[in-house]
């Protein structure tokens, strides 16, 4: 059993990566070769509509327990129920575009999402509050750079100095830009790594193993 | 009719190249040969001060491997969490983990099981700590900000892949008084990240968490081999500044695109 936990996982890991790469490197047509990724990409959505049960179990059996005990807020865990409920319902009834599901979908959904969204509104003014101070001299290029756009992007900016736009270009430009490539650059060959450590069965924290003392 | 597909050559190399690095560094830390350490980096370092606070204030941990599938910062962040888990187990601190990816759930919920069994506490390891939270983007924003309000954790470990939702969750993790440790390789998160969180890993260094946290020489050797790979695009760069430079960058050019 513990072969089929450890082990088989890594197996199945390394065949499908290869299936893959092989796919992508090679010319299949010369060797005669299906494509299986058409086929693996059926099986992953296949695998992740199972996923999704397994993940509405999780979520119902969190909130029928919170219910269960009358834990404080236990109403939000009410509505969430009735909602998966209602919403579950009506999909499969009236299928993902009926009307009921579409009511909730774009007078309940829509809205409360874009209200979360809008927070971020607010919470820019905040993070800017506390992380605005001349602390140090990385928090001092911050501001001044910030400065800087800001006057580049207000109407005000073009009035004092008539090149605040240029210079806020520049700054987005060069050295921004600089900077942004020069991360994702080491993201990518980081991501890369990764892949390659987990093909090869080295990288095992993400299945419990490992992680250290 | 060539064997290898359409502009695929040169990605080949590459990989290939790669292969070969990672190979020949494992090589040399499995036989005990000198390898370069992995330099301090702070934001790893802090896992453990995270741990201690919430430990001390009888508060819980909140860990979040990101909002994407299984790319690679979700790895990146599933890496740390064993981590975080055997600690949390260890110092019996509750750890709430919120995943909005279905399969992510399922991995997350095995790792945080087998790592309070390997740190000896099974019985400590409560599967509702391990939340499925919602697939869509700001109702689990929505979701852990209730958490943030309700269950005041003392630490907060965001390592994954961010979107819009990061500076909302890290602002009120803030507010909610946690030590915060976020990591990341989205360029346009990585600056909200800084300014809310105490430590924040950038790009890159969320790939180097596992090794750098389980100091195993097996996979210092891999984080080495990536930091050669780097080295030669960096070099390629130069070269193919000084040929673009003197108008003859087209060999280069095809080189890499065959």
């Amino acid at each position: 059993m513990n072969w089929l936990r450890k082990d088989f996982p890594l197996v199945l890991t390394f065949l499908f990566g290869l299936v893959v790469m092989v796919s992508k490197f090679l010319n299949l047509a010369y060797f005669k070769l299906p494509d299986l990724t058409k086929t693996l990409d059926k099986w992953s959505q296949i695998t992740f509509a199972f996923a999704i049960l397994v993940g509405v179990i999780n979520l119902s059996a969190l909130h029928i327990n919170y219910i269960r005990k009358r834990r404080a807020g236990y109403w939000y865990s009410v509505i969430a129920m009735a909602t998966l409920v209602l919403y579950g319902t009506l999909g499969m009834a009236q299928g993902p575009k009926g009307a009921g599901a579409l009511f909730i979908y774009s007078n309940v959904l829509i809205p409360i999402g874009s209200a979360i969204y809008a927070l971020l509104g607010f919470y820019i003014v905040s993070a800017a509050y506390r992380s605005f101070h001349l602390r140090s001299l990385e928090a001092t290029v911050l501001i001044v750079a910030s400065v800087l756009l800001m006057l580049g992007q207000a109407p005000i900016g073009q009035v004092l100095w008539y090149d605040f736009p240029k210079l806020s270009n520049w700054i987005m430009t060069v050295p921004n830009s600089a900077g942004i490539r020069g991360i994702q650059l080491g993201a990518a060959i980081g991501a890369f790594a990764v892949s390659i450590r987990i093909l090869l069965g080295l990288e095992r924290s993400w299945f419990g193993s490992g992680g250290g003392q | 009719m060539q064997i290898f597909a359409k502009g695929m050559v040169g990605d080949f190399l590459w990989v290939l190249f790669l292969f070969i690095c990672v190979y020949v560094m494992i090589r040399r830390a499995k036989a005990g040969q000198r390898i370069p350490e992995i330099r301090k980096i702070a934001g790893l370092d802090a896992i453990d001060e995270a741990i201690g606070r919430a430990t001390e204030m009888g508060r819980p941990i909140h860990y979040s491997p990101g909002m994407s599938g299984f790319t690679g910062p979700t790895f990146a962040g599933l890496g740390v969490m064993p981590y975080v888990a055997k600690k949390a187990a260890m110092y019996d601190t509750k750890l709430i983990v919120t995943v909005r990816n279905m399969y992510v759930h399922t991995v997350s919920q095995e790792i945080v099981k087998q790592s309070y069994l390997e740190a000896g506490r099974p019985e400590a390891y409560t599967a509702d700590d391990v939340r499925f939270v919602s697939d869509w983007q700001f109702s689990y924003t929505a979701a852990v900000l209730g958490i943030f309000q309700r269950e005041k954790p003392a630490a907060n470990i965001m390592i994954g892949h961010w979107m819009a939702e990061s500076l909302v969750l890290a602002e009120a993790g803030a507010q909610a008084g946690a030590i915060q440790v976020a990591g990341t390789t989205n360029i346009f998160q990585i600056h909200f990240f800084v300014v809310t969180c105490d430590y924040t890993l950038i790009g890159e260094e969320i790939y180097a968490a596992s090794a750098y946290l389980s100091k195993e020489p097996v996979l210092t050797g891999s984080v080495v081999a990536q930091d050669i790979a780097k080295i030669v695009v960096l070099a390629t760069l130069v070269i193919g500044f000084i040929m673009a430079s003197l108008g003859k960058s087209k060999a280069l050019i095809d080189l890499i695109q065959k």
